[in-house]
C-alpha cells in the first residue's frame, strides 16, 4: 500500500515532498480503514505510519507516549514512571514549552525504558517515539521554536497482544496467565469469564489459534493458552468456592430469544443475561453445548463437567427450554408476539454433509453419518443422558470417509468402542489431511489406520446391509488454487473394500428452514446466514446471528467470539442506540488485518525454557475407555508455564481526521 | 512433577565462570550460589519472583535486550553477564524512576536505615536527578486497622501482594489504577478487613507499610532482640524492638526462624502485655484490706513458713502444683524439682494435660509408634494437608503459612474436616463438615471408607471390626483424593483435642495415618504446651518423659481430685490462669474452696489469681533468658529483651527452696540448663538454644492399628473455642491493640 511516511516493522518508506502518484509502496503493511475513509495514520509497536499530510508526527507520539501511560499496568518500574516522564516531556513540547535538550533526554529514556520494561507496552511501545524522534527531528524543532501548532485529530487505540488479536474472543490472555502466574486462579477465571463463559468446553477443546500467533514461539515454544484456561477452570471446579454471582440480574425489562445453546447460543445468552435482560433459550435437544456436547467425544470433554459449565449460565439468570424446536414449536411471529424483542441464531450445523457417493440415499444398514453416530455414542457413554440415542452399531471393519476433525473424532471413538478395524478413507495425503495435526497424532498412537489417495465411488451392499466400499485409486497432480496438489482418478482401478460400516465424515451442513418466515434475511450459497460482519445483525434489525450457522461449520472459539459482539449489539438495539462496534472495535479489526504477530521478529528474551508436556491417561484406558486423555497440569506446572508468558502487550493507535466516518 | 525432571542439571557460563545448577533454578540464584552479587529489590526469596524492580538485570549472549534474572530461569547453553557499564547504566536508571516519585522524607521515615531504597541508592550510586514529574500529594491512610499506609512512600514493589495472597491466603491487596497513577489498595476498595498477621509490612521494602499501632521511631535507635514469640506453640521467632528499655514494636527477619519471617496479629501486634500498666509489679499478700503490696523477701519468708508448715504437719502429699504453658522449660524445670525435691510432692500438672492427659504428658505410650510431633520441614515433601478439627489458619496461624509454602511451592493441596466452615485460604481441595458431638462417629466413617474404597493393605481383624463405614459424598472424595495425593500429613486441631472422645478420636486419626502412609502434626495451644509435658510438670512424669517410680510421691488422682478429697491443703499456681482455661472450671473452683492456702505466681490478676492468698509477681519471657519446646519438638531460646518486673519463675522456686533449706545452686539460667542436659537425655541439647528433641526412642515400636473405646457422651455437645486469629489466653486480654478485633473481624 502507498503511504506518506512509514518506519513499519524497520522498513523505511519516505514519500514526504514527493507527488502522490510517484510515492513508493510499502509492501509490508496492510492497514484497511476502518474509519470510513477518515483515517491519517497510524502508531504501534512496530513504528509510525502517516498516510497524508493531515496526520502530524509529534501530536501522534504525544498521544500515543499518553496512551502507553495509560495502559501501562502499575507492576514494573520503568513503564509505570517512565512512560509518565515521557509524557510530560512531550506533551511539553506539543504545547510549546519543549526544549531542546529534551529531544536527547526523551530518546536516552526511551531506551532505558525499552529495554527494561516488563512487558510489550514500554518494550515496543517506545519504538515508535524514538522512530518518530528520528525521522521527524524537524517537526519537533518546529514545535519547541513556536512555529508548529498541533491540528488536533481524534485517536482511538487498543491495546492488545498477538495473542489476544489472534483469538475471536478477544480474550485478555497474558492477563489471565499472570493470574494463573500470581497463583489467583479465581481471577484467572473471572477475567477469561470476561470473554467467555466457555471456559471449560474451550479450555479443553478449542483449536487456539492463539498459539499460533504466540511471540514466545520465537523464542522456543508457544504458551499453553488454551490447557491454562482449563486449568482455571478446573481450580474452581474442583475447590470449595462459588462462581460469582450476577449483580445485573434481570434489571431490565426486554426479552430476548436465542436459538441453539451450543457455544454461541449460551455465550450470547450469558452475556445479555449480565446486560440485565432477560434471555430464553430454545434447544431443540434435550441438553445443552450444541456440538460441544453431540459431538465432540467425552474423552476430550467430559459431559458431566459441560453440564456444570451449561448450568453456571443458567446461575445468572438465564432459561433454557429444551425440546423446542424453532421454525416449529415456536416462530419468529409466536415469540414476538409473546414479547421478545430480539433474537439471537445460533443454530449451528447439524446435518452431515452429502458424501457424494452412489448409494448413500438407499437407507443401507451400516452406512450412517459421522454427526448422527458421534451423538448416538455420546448419549451412550456419558453419565445420565437426558435423552436417549440410537442403539450404536457393533462393526467389525469400518471406513471413515473423510480426513477432518470429525472423521477423527469417529475413528477414536470406533477405536474405544472395541473396533480393531478402524480406517480413515482419504483422497490425498497425510500432509494434506485438514484434521488438527495433535488429533491426527493421537488417532495414529491409538492404532487408526489410514488409507490414502482412495476415493470412495459406490457402498457395496447385500440385503440392505453394507458389505463394502468401492474406491478408487487417486495420485497428486497439479496444485489447485489453495496450493494443495489436486488428486486425480488412476482410471479403471475401482476396487471393493470389505467392511460392515462406513462412516461419512466429511463435514455439516446447516439446517435453516425456519428462516423462510422471513425472507429478506440474505443466505449464502452453502445455506448459512449473512450478516453484518462487525454487528451481527441480519437485515431484519432484531435479529441477529451467529456461530456455525454464520460462519459454516468452524470453531468452538469463533461461536463463542461472534457471540460476545453479538450480545454487545443486541444490547444496543434494545436500549434504542445505535448499532455499531466502538472506534476501539475499529481499531482492533484494524490491527488484526495489520497483523499484530511476526513470525520473524526477533524477540530479545532467553530461551530454553520449554513448555511443560500435558500429562495424558495410558494408552489401555485410551484404547478401552471414554475417560479423558488428557489429565490437566498439576499446580505447580501450569504456575510455571504461566511464568513463560512475556506479556507482549501492545498499543495501535489509529489517527483520526474530523472528516466523514 | 516428577522427580527425575526436577533433578536435571544444567550448565551455563556466568562471567566466564562455567557453573551446572538444577533445572528450574534461576539465573540470580546461579549467580549469587556462584558468587557474584546482583542488585535486587523487589526480590524475595520465600515469594515468587516479582520483576517489578528492573534492577536485577543481565546480560545473556545472543540476546538483544538485558533480561531479569530473577525471574528467568537459567538454560543449557546460557552465557551470563551480570555487570557491565550498560547494566549500571539501566540500574541506575530505574533508581532514578522511582527517586522520580519518592519523596525525600527520609529523615521522619520509621524505615529509614533500614530502607532497601536508601540500600540501593547507595550501593548503586545513583547521584542526581534526570527526570522530573508531579510528584504525588496523597494522603497516608490510616483507617486500616493495624496497618498503615503511605501511598506517596510506596514504590509499587507488589511484594505485599504477593505476600498477602502466597503467605497469608489472604489475598487483600490489589494494584488500583494504571500508569502513575496505580496504588496499592484493598481488593473490596473498602478498609482493610484482613488478618492484620502484618507480614505486608514486615515485607515492605520502603515505609509504605507499616505498623497502626504509630510511629515507633527509627531504625537506629531501637535494639532488636530475636527470640520466641510468647502466644501459641508453632515457635515463630521474631524481633521485639526495644527503645529505652521499653516495647516498641515487633518486627520478623525472613531469614531467621521456622517462620520465613511470618507471624500472626497475636505475635506482631500482641506486645503491649509485655508492659502493660496493669502488670503486677510486687508481690501481694492477701489481709482483710485485700491483696496488700509486700517487699519480696517478706513475701517469700511468708510463703516459705506456711509451705514449711503444711510440710511438717502432712508431708508431700499436701501440695498440689500447676505449672505453666506460656513459661520456659527452665521455669517449669525449677517449678517442678521444688515440688518433687523441697516439698516431696509429685502432685504436679498442666492445664493441657489436665484437660487430656493421654494426648500429652501420654501421648507416646498411648499412640505407640505414631509421632504426634511430625516436623515442619516434612512441610515440604507432603502433598496432601488434611486437617482435622482445625481450621489451619485460626488456632496457629503460621502454621497455614508453611502449609501455604508446600502449596504454592510445590502445589500440595489442602482437604479440611471442622465442625463449621473453615475460612482457610486458599479454599481447599476437598472440605467436609461434621457434626461435633459424632466426631468420633465421623472419623470411624472415614477410617471404614478409607479402608474399603482406598486400596491399601489393612489387617483384616481390623478392617472387620471398623466396618465399611456408609457411602458419604465429601468423605468418599476425601479418601479418593488421599489415595490420588498420598503422602498425607495430619493435622489435628483443638476440636478434636478437646473433645471428650478425643482418645478415640486421635487414635483414630493415627489410624488413619498409619493406613495411609502419613504423618500426624498436634497442634499446641501454647508456647510450651509440649515443653511443659516434656519437662516433668505432669502427675507420674519426670522431666524427660520417665516415668516416676517413687511411690511415695504417686498419689493416682488428679490434681483437682486431690483438693475436693482434701488431701491437698496447698495449692501452687505458677504462670498459669486455670479457670480461665481449663474445661469444666467450675469444679475446679469449688476445688479451691477446699484448700487451705493458695499461691499464685503470674503477671496478671486473673481469675485464678484473684483466689490467691499470696501473689507472686513474675516477669514474661521477653524479660528473662530460657527456652520453649514448640509443637513440632522444636527446642528453642528466648533472650531477655528489657528489664524484668517481677521475678523469672525459676529465681522464685529457687529462693523459696533456699529459704526451706535447699540450695539448687542455680545462679542463671545457664545452671538450670546445665543441668538440664546433665539429668534429661531427651533435653540434653538444651544449651544449643535451637534443637529438635528426638520423640524416637519414645514411640513403641508397637505398629497395631487399634480402636479406642469412647468416652460416653451425654447431652448436648459444643466446641468451645477460646482463642481467634487476636486472642489467646491472659496475654492478648492486655493488648489494646487487638482488642477491637476479639469479637471477631470486625473493627
Ligand atoms: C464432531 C465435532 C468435533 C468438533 N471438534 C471441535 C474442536 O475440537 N474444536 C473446535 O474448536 N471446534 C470443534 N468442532 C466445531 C464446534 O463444535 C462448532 O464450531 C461449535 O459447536 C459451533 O457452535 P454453535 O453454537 O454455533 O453451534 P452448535 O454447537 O452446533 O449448536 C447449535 C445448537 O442449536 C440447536 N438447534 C439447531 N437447530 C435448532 C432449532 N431449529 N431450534 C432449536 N435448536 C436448534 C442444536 O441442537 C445445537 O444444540 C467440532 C464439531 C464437531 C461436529
Ligand atoms: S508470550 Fe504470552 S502475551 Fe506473548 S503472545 Fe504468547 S501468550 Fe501472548
Ligand atoms: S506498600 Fe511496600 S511492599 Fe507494597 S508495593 Fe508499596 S513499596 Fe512495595
Ligand atoms: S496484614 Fe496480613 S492479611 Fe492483612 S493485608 Fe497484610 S499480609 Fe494481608
Ligand atoms: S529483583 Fe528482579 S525485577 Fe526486581
Amino acid at each position: 500500500m502507498k503511504v506518506l511516511f512509514s518506519s513499519w516493522k524497520g522498513k523505511l518508506v519516505d514519500n514526504r515532498g514527493k507527488p502522490e502518484p510517484d510515492w513508493e509502496e510499502s509492501p509490508n503493511i496492510k492497514l484497511p480503514d476502518t474509519f470510513g475513509g477518515s483515517l491519517s495514520g497510524f502508531i504501534g509497536w512496530d513504528g509510525i505510519i502517516l498516510l497524508d499530510e493531515k496526520a502530524d508526527a509529534v501530536e501522534m507520539t504525544a498521544n500515543y507516549t499518553a496512551s502507553l501511560q495509560s495502559s501501562s499496568c502499575g507492576r514494573c518500574f520503568p513503564c509505570r514512571v517512565g512512560t509518565k516522564v515521557a509524557e510530560d516531556i512531550i506533551k511539553r513540547i506539543l504545547s510549546g514549552n519543549g526544549k531542546s535538550s529534551d529531544l536527547e533526554e526523551l530518546s536516552d529514556l526511551c531506551d532505558s525504558i525499552s529495554k527494561n520494561s516488563k512487558c510489550g507496552i514500554g518494550q515496543l511501545g517506545t519504538v515508535a517515539i524514538t522512530d518518530s524522534l528520528k525521522y521527524f527531528r524537524s517537526d519537533y524543532e518546529d514545535y519547541i521554536s513556536g512555529k508548529r501548532k498541533a491540528p488536533n485529530l481524534s485517536y482511538p487505540y487498543k491495546m492488545t497482544a498477538p495473542c489476544i488479536s489472534a483469538c475471536p474472543t478477544g480474550m485478555d490472555i497474558p492477563q489471565y496467565i499472570e493470574y494463573i502466574k500470581d497463583a489467583d486462579f479465581a481471577g484467572s477465571l473471572a477475567n477469561i469469564r470476561e470473554a467467555s463463559p466457555m471456559a471449560n468446553t474451550l479450555g479443553r477443546a478449542c483449536f487456539h489459534p492463539c498459539e499460533n500467533s504466540c511471540r514466545r514461539a520465537n523464542v522456543d515454544e508457544p504458551i499453553a493458552i488454551c490447557k491454562l484456561k482449563r486449568y482455571a477452570w478446573d481450580w474452581e471446579d474442583q475447590h470449595a468456592v462459588e462462581s460469582p454471582k450476577n449483580l445485573n440480574m434481570h434489571t431490565r425489562k426486554e426479552k430476548i430469544a436465542v436459538v441453539g445453546a451450543g457455544p454461541s447460543g449460551l455465550s450470547a445468552a450469558y452475556y445479555l443475561a449480565l446486560q440485565g435482560f432477560h434471555v430464553t433459550v430454545y434447544e431443540k435437544l434435550m441438553g445443552p453445548g450444541g456440538a460441544a456436547w453431540t459431538g465432540i467425544p467425552q474423552y476430550r470433554i467430559p459431559k458431566e463437567i459441560l453440564l456444570r459449565e451449561a448450568e453456571q449460565v443458567k446461575d445468572v439468570g438465564v432459561d433454557i427450554k429444551y425440546g423446542v424446536e424453532f421454525g416449529k414449536d415456536e416462530t419468529f411471529k409466536s415469540l414476538r408476539d409473546a414479547g421478545y424483542g430480539a433474537f439471537y441464531l445460533a443454530t449451528g450445523g447439524d446435518l452431515s454433509k452429502k458424501a457424494r457417493v452412489e448409494g448413500e440415499f438407499e437407507g443401507y444398514e451400516g452406512f450412517v453419518g459421522g454427526i448422527g453416530v458421534l451423538k448416538d455414542v455420546v448419549l451412550k457413554t456419558m453419565p445420565n443422558p437426558p435423552m436417549k440415542g440410537n442403539e450404536l452399531p457393533k462393526p467389525k471393519r469400518i471406513f471413515v470417509i473423510g480426513g477432518g476433525n470429525t472423521a477423527m473424532d469417529c475413528v477414536r471413538t470406533f477405536r474405544r468402542l472395541g473396533c480393531e478395524d478402524v480406517s480413515i478413507v482419504y483422497r490425498r495425503t497425510m500432509k494434506e489431511l485438514p484434521a488438527d495435526p495433535h488429533e491426527i497424532h493421537e488417532a495414529e498412537e491409538e492404532g487408526v489406520l489410514f488409507k490414502f489417495l482412495l476415493a470412495p465411488t459406490k457402498i457395496v451392499a447385500k440385503n440392505n446391509k453394507v458389505v463394502g466400499l468401492e474406491c478408487q485409486k487417486m495420485e497428486l497432480g497439479e496444485p489447485d488454487e489453495s496450493g494443495r496438489r489436486r488428486p486425480q482418478a488412476v482410471k479403471g482401478s475401482e476396487h471393493i473394500l470389505d467392511c460392515d460400516l462406513i462412516i461419512s465424515a466429511i463435514g455439516q451442513d446447516c439446517d435453516i428452514r425456519y428462516l423462510a418466515e422471513e425472507p429478506t434475511i440474505k443466505k449464502s450459497d452453502w445455506d448459512t446466514i449473512i450478516t453484518d460482519e462487525d454487528t451481527m445483525q441480519t437485515e431484519v434489525a432484531d435479529i441477529f446471528a451467529g456461530g456455525d450457522v454464520q460462519t459454516g461449520p468452524l470453531t468452538l472459539v469463533t461461536a463463542v467470539g461472534q457471540a460476545r459482539r453479538a450480545a454487545q449489539s443486541i444490547g444496543q438495539f434494545l436500549r434504542g442506540e445505535k448499532v455499531e462496534i466502538t472506534d476501539e472495535q475499529k481499531v482492533e479489526n484494524m490491527i488484526a488485518k495489520l497483523g499484530a504477530y511476526d513470525k520473524n521478529e526477533v524477540v530479545p528474551e532467553a530461551g530454553g525454557w520449554d513448555r511443560k508436556a500435558m500429562p495424558i491417561c495410558g494408552i489401555e484406558e485410551k484404547n478401552n475407555s471414554f475417560t479423558e486423555v488428557e489429565l490437566g497440569y498439576s499446580q505447580e506446572d501450569a504456575m510455571e508455564e504461566a511464568s513463560r508468558c512475556m506479556r507482549c502487550y501492545i498499543v495501535g493507535m489509529a489517527a483520526v481526521n474530523g472528516g466523514g466516518k | 512433577m516428577s522427580v527425575d525432571a526436577k533433578k536435571k542439571m544444567v550448565t551455563l557460563t556466568i562471567n566466564d565462570k562455567p557453573v551446572e545448577v538444577q533445572k528450574g533454578t534461576t539465573i540470580l540464584e546461579a549467580s549469587r550460589a556462584n558468587g557474584f552479587d546482583i542488585p535486587t529489590l523487589c526480590y524475595l526469596k520465600k515469594l515468587k519472583p516479582i520483576g517489578s524492580c528492573r534492577l536485577c538485570s543481565v546480560e545473556l549472549e545472543g540476546v538483544a535486550s538485558p533480561v531479569m534474572s530473577c525471574e528467568t530461569p537459567a538454560a543449557q547453553g546460557m552465557n551470563v553477564t551480570t555487570d557491565s557499564e550498560s547494566l549500571k547504566k539501566y540500574r541506575q536508571d530505574m533508581m532514578r524512576m522511582i527517586l522520580v516519585e519518592h519523596p525525600r522524607d527520609c529523615p521522619v521515615c520509621e524505615r529509614s536505615g533500614e530502607c532497601s531504597l536508601q540500600d540501593r541508592t547507595f550501593e548503586l550510586n545513583v547521584l542526581g536527578h534526570k527526570w522530573t514529574t508531579q510528584g504525588h500529594t496523597r494522603k497516608p491512610i490510616v483507617d486500616w486497622g493495624l496497618i498503615k499506609y503511605d501511598q506517596n512512600l510506596c514504590i509499587m514493589c507488589e511484594r505485599c501482594i504477593k505476600v498477602c495472597r502466597e503467605v497469608q491466603g489472604v489475598a487483600a491487596y490489589k494494584i488500583d489504577g494504571t500508569g502513575y497513577k496505580s496504588k496499592i489498595n484493598t481488593v473490596t476498595g473498602e478498609k482493610l478487613d484482613c488478618d492484620f498477621c502484618g507480614q505486608c509490612i514486615s515485607v515492605c521494602p520502603v515505609g509504605a507499610l507499616s505498623s497502626g499501632i504509630g510511629f515507633a521511631g527509627r531504625a537506629w535507635e531501637m535494639k532488636r532482640t530475636a527470640t520466641i514469640c510468647p502466644h501459641c506453640g508453632v515457635g515463630c521467632t521474631l524481633d521485639i524492638n526495644v527503645k529505652k528499655d521499653k516495647v516498641i514494636r515487633v518486627t520478623s527477619n525472613h531469614k531467621a526462624g521456622i517462620n520465613d519471617g511470618n507471624l500472626c496479629a497475636r505475635g506482631r501486634f500482641g506486645y503491649q502485655f509485655i508492659q502493660s500498666d496493669e502488670r503486677v509489679t510486687a508481690p501481694l499478700i492477701k489481709s482483710d484490706a485485700g491483696m496488700e503490696n509486700a517487699k519480696w523477701n517478706d513475701a517469700l519468708e511468708a510463703v516459705a513458713q506456711k509451705l514449711k508448715s503444711y510440710k511438717d504437719k502432712f508431708g508431700g502429699k499436701a501440695f498440689v502444683g500447676i505449672g505453666s504453658e506460656r513459661s520456659t522449660n527452665e521455669d517449669n524445670y525449677v517449678f517442678q524439682k521444688f515440688f518433687r525435691e523441697v516439698l516431696g510432692s509429685g502432685n504436679l500438672d498442666n492445664v493441657a494435660n489436665m484437660n487430656n492427659g493421654d494426648i500429652c504428658s501420654k501421648a507416646f505410650e498411648t499412640f505407640g509408634d505414631v509421632s504426634l510431633t511430625a516436623s515442619y520441614e516434612s512441610f515440604d515433601s507432603a502433598d496432601l494437608f488434611v486437617l482435622i478439627g482445625a481450621d489451619g489458619s485460626v488456632e496457629n496461624p503460621v502454621v497455614g503459612n508453611l502449609i501455604r509454602r508446600a502449596t504454592i511451592n510445590h502445589g500440595a493441596d489442602t482437604a479440611i474436616a471442622y465442625s463449621r466452615k473453615a475460612v482457610f485460604l486458599p479454599e481447599p481441595k476437598v472440605a467436609l463438615t461434621y457434626d461435633y458431638k459424632d466426631m468420633n462417629s465421623f472419623m470411624l466413617n472415614l477410617l471404614g471408607r478409607t479402608i474399603e474404597n482406598g486400596g491399601y493393605d489393612v489387617d483384616s481383624a481390623f478392617t472387620k471390626s471398623v466396618g465399611k463405614g456408609s457411602a458419604d459424598l465429601a468423605i468418599d472424595e476425601l479418601v479418593a483424593f488421599t489415595k490420588k495425593r498420598g503422602n498425607p500429613i495430619y493435622i489435628v486441631g483443638q476440636e478434636a483435642q478437646k473433645h471428650p472422645q478425643a482418645n478415640a478420636i486421635i487414635r483414630n486419626i493415627a489410624n488413619l495415618a498409619k493406613i495411609c502412609g502419613g504423618k500426624v502434626l498436634m497442634l499446641k495451644e501454647y508456647c510450651n504446651t509440649q515443653g511443659v509435658n516434656d519437662i516433668g510438670v505432669s502427675p507420674n512424669v519426670l522431666p524427660g518423659r520417665k516415668p516416676e517410680y517413687r511411690p511415695e510421691l504417686i498419689c493416682g488422682s488428679s490434681v483437682i481430685d486431690q483438693m475436693k478429697s482434701g488431701t491437698a491443703k496447698v495449692l501452687i499456681v505458677f504462670d498459669e490462669d486455670v479457670l480461665g482455661r481449663l474445661s469444666g472450671s467450675e469444679s475446679f473452683r469449688d476445688a479451691c474452696g477446699n484448700v487451705e492456702y493458695i499461691v499464685v505466681v503470674d503477671q496478671f490478676k486473673s481469675e485464678t489469681a484473684k483466689l490467691a492468698d499470696v501473689f507472686l509477681a513474675s516477669s514474661t519471657s521477653a524479660e528473662k533468658d530460657g527456652t520453649f519446646t514448640d509443637m513440632e519438638g522444636r527446642c528453642q531460646a528466648v533472650f531477655r529483651a528489657v528489664s524484668p518486673i517481677g521475678k523469672p519463675a525459676w529465681q522464685i522456686f529457687t529462693e523459696l527452696a533456699s529459704k526451706l533449706g535447699k540450695d539448687f545452686g542455680f545462679k542463671s539460667v545457664a545452671d538450670i540448663q546445665a543441668e538440664i542436659a546433665k539429668d534429661v537425655p531427651l533435653y540434653s541439647g538444651i544449651a544449643s538454644g535451637d534443637f529438635l528433641v528426638d520423640y524416637g526412642p519414645l514411640l513403641k515400636s508397637s505398629s497395631e492399628l487399634k480402636l479406642v473405646e469412647p468416652a460416653k457422651v451425654e447431652g448436648e455437645l459444643n466446641p468451645s473455642y477460646d482463642q481467634s486469629l487476636f486472642s489467646l489466653g491472659l496475654y492478648t486480654d492486655y493488648c489494646p491493640a487487638l482488642k477491637p478485633y476479639q469479637g471477631g473481624k470486625a473493627q
